[in-house]
């Protein structure tokens, strides 16, 4: 048991099997915990009361929250004037938290319900339709930007002359944030899906290029140079070597890149006719169902997660001769 | 006035006879008046110096040479990968451009494309240079049985033990049928058991199809096992010290590695090299160890 610890503090050192399960769970369970902790101890957070019954305060109402600050002037103010104020006269509430934070089992809840219950008006989407229009968006503009973008990348690691003309302006423009071009995006493109597929264009396109131009140049030169001496020229290198040579770690690129895409999609989803899974957000927080907030934002998460789980399962399967992971 | 060649009595006639009929042979590779200066900084490094070399057909040639001579730029500018300012290189009198089929490489560095197969790797070049899916692949296999890989043929490099990678990768270069084999210390990563097997497959081979290997190594032992002449480099810059005939009969066998002859011939391959490589001062060092007290259980290890 002691060496398991040791080598919890070991730097660099491989783990065993059972340490690595045990300290992935935590990674989970410990936010969890914490969660749990702050949602049913009233003793660490709860700020508010939730009114079980309004006594004599006229403005009162049971089941409302109010800041406990306010609850003790008020339960003060007619204990001073009725010093035998009855249970009945006084205010009565339980501590609990604001609004805003859900208990876990509201949101694991939420989960389900949130695709049980169909849309308040009738043309309004279910949230597995927004939830489709999402990822929609995602794959369109993350298939636009691999279609220039890894080209546009491999040209530029492979040829310096290409590197020159390609990546002083990639550099540049990378650092405009994306959703800058919001209000250009909809003047040129409408206010439907194509300005926000050029959102996640542009937020992944320019970091693609110098990603995968950086990920070209990393390839062993001792590869390229035996490929030179074996009779492999000019473009053909292109095919024959430098792409299958990069091929696992520009997958690997794609999948962090991928990741990228999804922080753009809130912004993206705001620009024009808010859509998707950020429009079921905003009015699910606006009838202050902020059970659905959460859980709307767990499955961002956890579609991204998965996403990335099952890439990385074929990634093994693809590239069999791929060591390092 | 001429004083005689320290290894002069080594040189029996039948040996000086081979040599002189070695020296009789067409030119392979011919290297004249080559210069060759690297860019540091803005100013110009001169690695090569007005070298001079001709290999003639099927020797064996071998280069050593403190660390940073060049010969690993050697190397690679007769491979074509490097360019240079002045002098010619020329195989079978055919001046160089550019790397060719005419020139097979064997890297220090593992250099088969990994995400291929051991076949599809001895296949490449075949494939480059215009022949056929099918007949390659008959040639390949042909190949890969010659060093003993049937069994590997279908396995990926990352699979196999660093003697079997260089194996590939010298069957991968001579698969293109080159005139001259580049070698730019191919076993140096392998452990001596290892090595040694390598030098005799790399015999073997040598002894029975027509090429002209030019073996960089800075391993000195390895050089007079294998060469017919060891071609002696001194750095800044580059020069050629001596040309040397190894005073070895062919073939050379195990046992040679014991001989009076190769013990004296490494000693003078040792004066050579040695007198180059610059000599730290460690006596100073080492005083300075004897200064640290040595508080232990064990006073003295005499
Ligand atoms: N591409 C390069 N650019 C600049 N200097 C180089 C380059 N390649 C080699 N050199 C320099 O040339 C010298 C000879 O290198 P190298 O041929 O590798 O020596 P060796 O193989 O004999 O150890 C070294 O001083 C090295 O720093
Ligand atoms: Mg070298």
């Amino acid at each position: 048991m002691n060496e398991r610890f040791s080598s919890w503090a070991s730097p660099r050192t491989e783990l065993d099997k059972t340490s690595k399960r045990l300290l992935t769970a935590a990674s989970f369970l410990l936010p969890i915990l914490l969660w749990c902790l702050v949602s049913y101890s009233p003793y660490i957070w709860h700020p508010q009361m939730e009114i079980t019954s309004p006594g004599q305060v006229s403005y009162f109402r049971e089941g409302s929250l109010v800041d406990r600050e306010v609850f003790e002037i008020e339960r003060n103010k007619i204990l001073e004037k009725t010093p035998e104020a009855t249970v009945e006269q006084l205010p009565q509430g339980i501590p609990s938290n604001p609004v805003y934070l859900p208990a876990p089992h509201e949101v694991m809840t939420a989960m389900y319900t949130a695709f049980t219950t169909p849309p308040k008006r009738s043309n309004e989407p279910w949230l597995h339709e927004s939830l489709l229009h999402s990822i929609q968006v995602i794959a369109w503009g993350f298939f636009w930007a691999m279609l220039f973008g890894v080209p546009l990348g491999i040209l530029a690691g492979t040829y310096s002359s290409a590197s020159y003309l390609i990546e002083p302006f990639t550099e540049f423009f990378r650092y405009l944030p994306a959703p800058a071009f919001g209000a250009l995006a909809v003047a040129v493109l409408g206010i439907y899906d194509a300005p926000k597929i050029a959102i996640i264009f542009i937020g992944t396109f320019f970091q693609m290029v110098l990603i995968v131009a950086a990920t070209t140049r990393k390839l062993n030169i001792a590869l390229i140079e035996a490929s030179l001496t074996l009779g492999c020229k000019g473009r053909r290198m292109i095919g024959k070597v430098i792409l299958p040579g990069v091929l696992p770690d520009l997958y690997r690129d794609m999948r962090i890149l991928l990741g990228w895409a999804w922080t753009y999609l809130i912004v993206a989803e705001l620009i024009g006719t808010s859509s998707g899974i950020t429009w079921f957000i905003t009015q699910q927080a606006r009838y202050k169902n902020f059970d659905n907030v959460f859980a709307a934002i767990l499955m961002i998460g956890l579609i991204g997660l998965i996403t990335d789980m099952i890439l990385a399962h074929f990634g093994k399967r693809l590239f069999p001769w791929h060591q390092n992971k | 006035m001429t004083t005689e060649h320290p290894l002069a009595k080594w040189n029996t006639p039948e040996i000086e006879d081979r040599n002189q009929r070695i020296l009789q042979r067409p030119p392979s590779l011919k290297i004249s008046g080559m210069h060759k200066s690297f860019g540091h900084d803005g100013k110009m490094v001169k690695v090569l110096n007005d070298i001079d070399f001709t290999a003639y057909k099927r020797e064996f040639v071998c280069v050593v040479g403190p660390s940073g001579c060049g010969k690993s730029t050697l190397a690679r500018l007769i491979a074509g990968l490097e360019t240079y300012e002045e002098g010619v290189i020329s195989i079978n009198d055919e001046v160089v451009s550019g790397p060719g089929p005419d020139r097979g490489m064997v890297f220090q560095s593992y250099s088969l494309f990994p995400w291929l197969t051991v076949k599809k790797n001895v296949m490449f070049g075949l494939v480059e240079n215009g022949m056929s899916e099918i007949s390659a692949e008959a040639e390949a296999l042909q190949w890969i049985d010659l060093v003993g890989l049937e069994r590997f043929a279908n396995s990926y490099p990352h699979q196999l033990s660093g003697g079997m990678k260089q194996r590939v990768a010298i069957i991968r270069a001579l698969a293109n049928k080159p005139k001259v084999l580049l070698m730019d210390e191919p076993f140096s990563a392998l452990d001596p058991k290892n090595r040694l097997k390598m030098q005799k497959y790399l015999l073997e081979i040598w002894k029975n199809i027509d090429i002209t290997i030019f073996f960089i190594t800075h391993d000195l032992e390895e050089a007079i096992y294998l060469a017919d002449r060891i071609l002696v480099l001194k750095a800044h810059p580059g020069e050629v010290v001596e040309t040397l005939n190894v005073p070895l009969p062919r073939p050379r066998k195990e046992d040679t590695f014991l001989s009076e002859e190769f013990l004296a011939t490494k000693a003078y391959l040792e004066s050579l090299v040695h007198s180059e490589e610059e000599e730290v001062d460690m006596e100073e060092k080492l005083s300075m160890v004897r200064m640290v007290s040595v508080k232990s259980d064990v006073p003295d290890i005499f």
